[in-house]
Parts: structure tokens; sequence; C-alpha cells
């Protein structure tokens, strides 16, 4: 068990620096120079030098790197040079906002997703489940910011029930939960269909498994049989989906949170790669790129955890 | 990184950041009647595969005919003409320059099977060769070679296409290659999981005895006996790569204008929503009904080459 964690365990801080690398080195292959970024076109040659050399631009890249992964671990990462901006306090109020966002998205997905999953599969041979599964597998293909934008004609305009974008932090509530409301179903609907599929899958393999007809031949119904033993069950693969899912809404969230004009962590990226803000998108990238690894870390040891076989056989 | 994949190792399209995780379907229902409707499925005509084929030949035939002819020139600006509702002169209405909508949707078919071919001809190119190398040299190469599909993994094809945007600037190419580098992960843990089945049956050993080298191997043996895991994974990946090249359209960071494409079109229609939806919703559905016609073509291919579905 032991050795298993400490392998993932390296393997997860592996995989972090080297994605730490690509990320440096993918953006120090920008074309253009960013002292001429920073200080414009008619900067004087003697003014470029100096922003390299006052930027350690001149240092060698494994030094660069080095300082830049410092500061990261510091949680220091730069001053914008487009804006003039301390990023890191952007990073943490953008961060804030995409995490609500994702963390209500995926809580309304699985509140959609585990009861209708279930249904569709205890009902596979009737005409609810394939409802249930058509609608799902439609769902599946429409793009979360179409969703938001269905939303915002519907319930922004035509009813003007909600507002069609902007964001309030969550110390007014009513007001939170006004502005929050479509883009959270905007992100949700679609992370549900795809959770509804996988739940009624589970629940489908599991309804097979010996140890729920040993539940049924002592005498339990098949719903109670099901729910005492089975979705327990069913959880595990469930819950690997819904760990991976955090880190597709995380990316997902970048067009969405344009659809509705949320000043998240995928606007602030978006903003930077327009205003070719270099650092501003390195530190973006690489707060999500971990975050991705960090997800895909906890989902191995969550399953590595949760599932009795792994666990003997760690 | 992430541990869970099918048997065969199959992502989904409606896998999460192009994440390798259980595919539902691959799970599928078997008939708990020996010789029941499985059985009986199986001998009719996959309606998977009828619909999701027949979505696609429709988008396919839209862009070959747009090659030739559209009801108008998609990039033609008719000031005259702007924000007409859809009517039998413009049956989908025309945009805020005056351009008809049907027309830049059938041209728009183009870039949308343009990006998803190539991109998956990208993944397909990279993760194979890697995927199978992996599995025939799974102990230290493997592990080497997976673990680089780790790091790529951290990188879903979106995010990878926008940080490309930023490096390269915008356009169909740039987003073309990311979206590709961003699915080799996928076809490389396909390619791999198949290798090692394939490796472990006898044919290999008597092949192997017979003195044959691992190149000869693996064109002879493994190839043709994953090549139909990989054509399901072009499928999913496909649909992938429509929904994510619609999104970086959306974002500005796609195909640029004046070339019609659908995410851009959306981008487009965003400021008209309170006088004229319809310019959100035939895009809209064009990208719904691409992903579907994929994802269904995946799921009946599948069916098809899957053998733990065939045997059921």
């Amino acid at each position: 068990m032991a050795v298993r964690l400490l392998k993932l365990l390296g393997s997860f801080v592996a995989t972090v620096l080297v994605s730490t690398v690509v990320v440096f080195l993918l953006l120090r292959v920008l074309p253009g120079d960013p002292a001429t970024v920073a200080l414009g076109i008619e900067a004087t040659p003697e003014q470029l030098a100096a922003w390299r050399e006052q930027h350690g631009m001149n240092t060698p890249l494994v030094v660069q790197y080095l300082e830049w992964l410092g500061g990261l671990l510091r949680g220091d990462f730069g001053v914008s040079y487009v804006t003039g901006q301390n990023i890191s306090p952007v990073i943490t109020d953008r961060l804030q906002v995409t995490l609500i966002l994702v963390g209500l998205a995926m809580v309304l997905a699985i509140a959609v997703a585990v009861p209708l999953g279930t249904i569709a599969a205890i009902r596979h041979q009737r005409p609810s489940g394939a409802v249930i599964s058509a609608v799902s597998q439609f769902g599946v293909a429409v793009p979360s910011f179409l969703v938001g934008m269905l939303l915002i004609v519907f319930f922004a305009i035509e009813l003007d029930w909600l507002p069609s974008g902007g964001w309030v932090p969550p110390s007014e509530p009513g007001e939170f939960l006004q502005h929050v409301t479509l883009p959270v179903i905007a992100l949700g609907t679609v992370q549900a269909s795809i959770l509804t599929r996988y739940v009624r899958s589970a629940v489908l393999e599991i309804q097979r498994e010996d140890f729920l007809r040993t539940a049924r031949s002592k005498g339990l119904t098949a719903n109670l049989a099901l729910v005492r033993h089975g979705l327990r069950n069913a959880g595990i693969p469930v819950l690997t989906v819904v760990g991976l899912q955090m880190a597709g809404l995380l990316v997902g969230a970048v067009v969405v949170e344009r659809v509705f004009t949320i000043p998240g962590l995928g606007s602030y990226l978006v903003d930077s790669v327009g205003n070719r803000d270099l650092l501003a998108v390195q530190a973006v990238v690489v707060v999500l790129v971990v975050a991705i690894v960090l997800i895909n870390f906890l989902v191995d040891l969550a399953f590595t955890l949760l599932d009795p076989r792994l666990r003997r056989a760690a | 990184m992430s541990i869970l994949t099918t048997p065969s190792g199959q992502a989904s399209a409606s896998a999460p950041a192009d994440a390798a995780v259980p595919e539902p379907d691959a799970m599928r229902e078997r008939s708990t009647k020996p010789g029941g409707s499985a059985r009986r499925r199986r001998r009719g005509p996959n309606a998977q595969l009828v619909v999701g084929g027949g979505l696609i030949a429709l988008i396919a035939l839209a862009a070959l005919v747009s090659l030739v002819w559209t009801p108008y020139d998609p990039t033609h600006a008719v000031a005259a003409d702007r924000l007409l509702s859809p009517s039998l002169a413009h049956p989908m209405g025309t945009d805020r320059y005056g351009r008809d909508v049907l027309s830049g949707i059938m041209a728009g078919a183009q870039i949308t099977l343009l990006v998803g071919t190539v991109s998956v001809l990208i993944g397909a190119a990279i993760g194979v060769p890697f995927g199978i190398l992996a599995g025939m040299r799974p102990k230290r190469l493997g592990v080497l070679i997976m673990g680089g599909s780790d790091v790529v993994m951290a990188f879903p094809g979106l995010l990878l296409a926008i940080v490309f945007g930023a490096v390269f600037g915008g356009g169909t190419l740039s987003a073309m290659i990311a979206l590709g580098i961003g699915s080799a992960p996928a076809f490389a843990r396909v390619a791999r999981s198949g290798t090692l089945q394939v490796m472990s049956m006898d044919y290999i050993f008597a092949a192997r005895a017979a003195n044959r080298s691992g190149l000869a191997i693996a064109l002879r043996h493994v190839v043709p006996n994953i090549g139909g895991m990989v054509i399901v994974q072009c499928s999913v990946n496909f649909a992938i790569a429509v929904l994510a090249e619609a999104g970086l359209s959306f974002l500005g960071l796609g195909t640029l204008p004046p070339t019609p494409s659908w995410g851009r079109m959306l981008l487009d229609a965003q400021q008209f929503l309170a006088t004229s939806a319809y310019l959100a919703i035939f895009p809209g559905v064009a990208i719904a009904l691409a992903v579907l016609g994929f994802n269904l073509l995946g799921d009946g291919l599948r069916d098809r080459f899957d053998p733990k579905m065939r045997n059921r």
C-alpha cells in the first residue's frame, strides 16, 4: 500500500515538474520580444536592453526557469509586462470565481445525474430509460457555451427573470445566486449528461454482479439490493469520472465565463492572450495544468484507497 | 496518471478534458436472457452506426457541395440584407453583415471536417506508434512513454490550443496542431492497451520463436489487431475536436474571419441574442449534430470492433 502511494506521489511530483518546464518553454518561444511588447515599438535599444537586464532575460534559460519556479512555490507569479499589475492577487481573485462556478456546476451535475442515471439503468428496457439515454446522448453533444447562450435568450431576454451576465461575490447571497444560476446551469447540464451515461453504465454493470444476485436471493427487493449493495460499488468508477470532470470543467469554464462576462480565470487567460501578456498567460496556464494534474492524482489516490481490490493489491 | 481506462483503454468524446476515463458504453448492458435480445440485435443494422454515419454523411455532403456551390457567397457582405429573419430567400436568415447563414453553415462544415480530420491524424500519428512501442516494451520504455503521455494529458486540447494561440497567434493551423497533440495521449493509451493484449497471444510467441523482428511483429500482428480500436478512437476524438474548435473560434482564437466557422458564427451571434436568436441556433444545431454524429459513429463502431462487445 505504502509503496503504491509513494509511487503515485512520485509520479504526481514528476508530472507537475515536467509540466511546468513545458509551460515555461512553450511561452518562451513566443515570437516577438517581450521587451518590445512591454515598452512599445518606440523604445530605444538602450531602454530595451535595460528592461531585459532588469527582468533577468539575459540569464541562461535554466536560471530563468528556476527563478520562475521558485516564484511559483512562493505564490509569486511576477508582475505583468503589459499592465504593470502584480499577477498573484489577480490569479487568487479569479481562481476563487472559477472554483465557485466549477464546484456548483459539479454539484448540480451530480444531483441530476445520479438519480437519472440510476433510473435509466433500472428501466433500461422501458421507454423512460431509453428517453433518458437519448436525451443524455444529445446533451453530451451540445457545447456548454451554446447552452449558456440559449439560457440567456430564454431566461434573461424573453422572461427577464435573471441577469444575462456579470458577477457578484457570495458575500451578497441574493444577487450572487441570481448571477450564478445561468452559468452554473450551462456548465452543469452538459456535465450532467456525461455523468448520467456513466452512472447508467455503472449501475447496469453492477446489476449483473453475483453479490447483487446473492442479496436478492436473501429476500431483498431489486431496488433495496441496489441501494444497499449496488450503488456503493457503482460509486467507485463514477467518483473517478466526477474527478476527471472537474478537470474538464476548469477548461470548459474558460468559454462559459466569456458568454456570461464572468471575471474568472478563463476570462483572464483569454484577455491576456489578446494583450500578449506572456507572464499572465504563463501564470494562468500553470495554475490550470497543476490543478488538472492534482485532480488526476487525487482521483488515482481515491481509487486506490476506496477499491478494496486495489488496496489489497497495493 | 489516470489509472482508469476501459479494458480497451478507450476514452470518450464525452470524457472530460480528453481524459481516458471508463467509456460508459463499453459497459453496455448485455441481455440477461440467454440467446436473447443482444444476439438478435447484432443481426440487424446497428442503429447508432446508421444514425451517426447518416449525420456525418450529411455534414460531409454540405462541405463537398459548398466547395462548388452555396446559395450565396458566404463571405460576401450585403448591407441591405443585414439581420434578415429566416425566409424563403434566406432559409436561415442573414447575419449583421448581410451574409447568408445557410451558406456560412455549409462552408463552415469544411472547416469542421478539416480541423477534425487533421487533428485526429496528428493525434493518431503521434499516439499510436508510441502506444504500440509502450505495449511492446512495457517495462522501462513503456513507463517513460506513458509518463510523457501523462504530462501531455495535463494540457487538454482546448487549453493547449489557447496557449498556441498566444504563442503563434490564433488560426486554423495552430488549432489543428494543438488539438492533435492534445489527443495523442488518448491514442497512445488505446494503442498500448490493445498491444498489451495482442502481445500475450500465442501467435506472438510463435512469431518470436520464428525470429521475427519487433517491427515485423508490430506491422504483421499488432497493427491489424488494434486497427478497429484506433478507428473507434478516431471517431471519438473527431467529436472532441469539433467541440474544441467551436469553443476556440468562439473565443476568437480559432478560425479567423472571413473564413466561415460555426464557432465564430456563434461568437458573432452573441450580441444579437435579443433580436436575432436564430443566428446562434442554426450554427449551434450544426455543431451539436456533428458531435452527436461522431459520438454515435464511435459507439456503433465500438460494437463492431470490440471483441468483448462482439461476443455479447
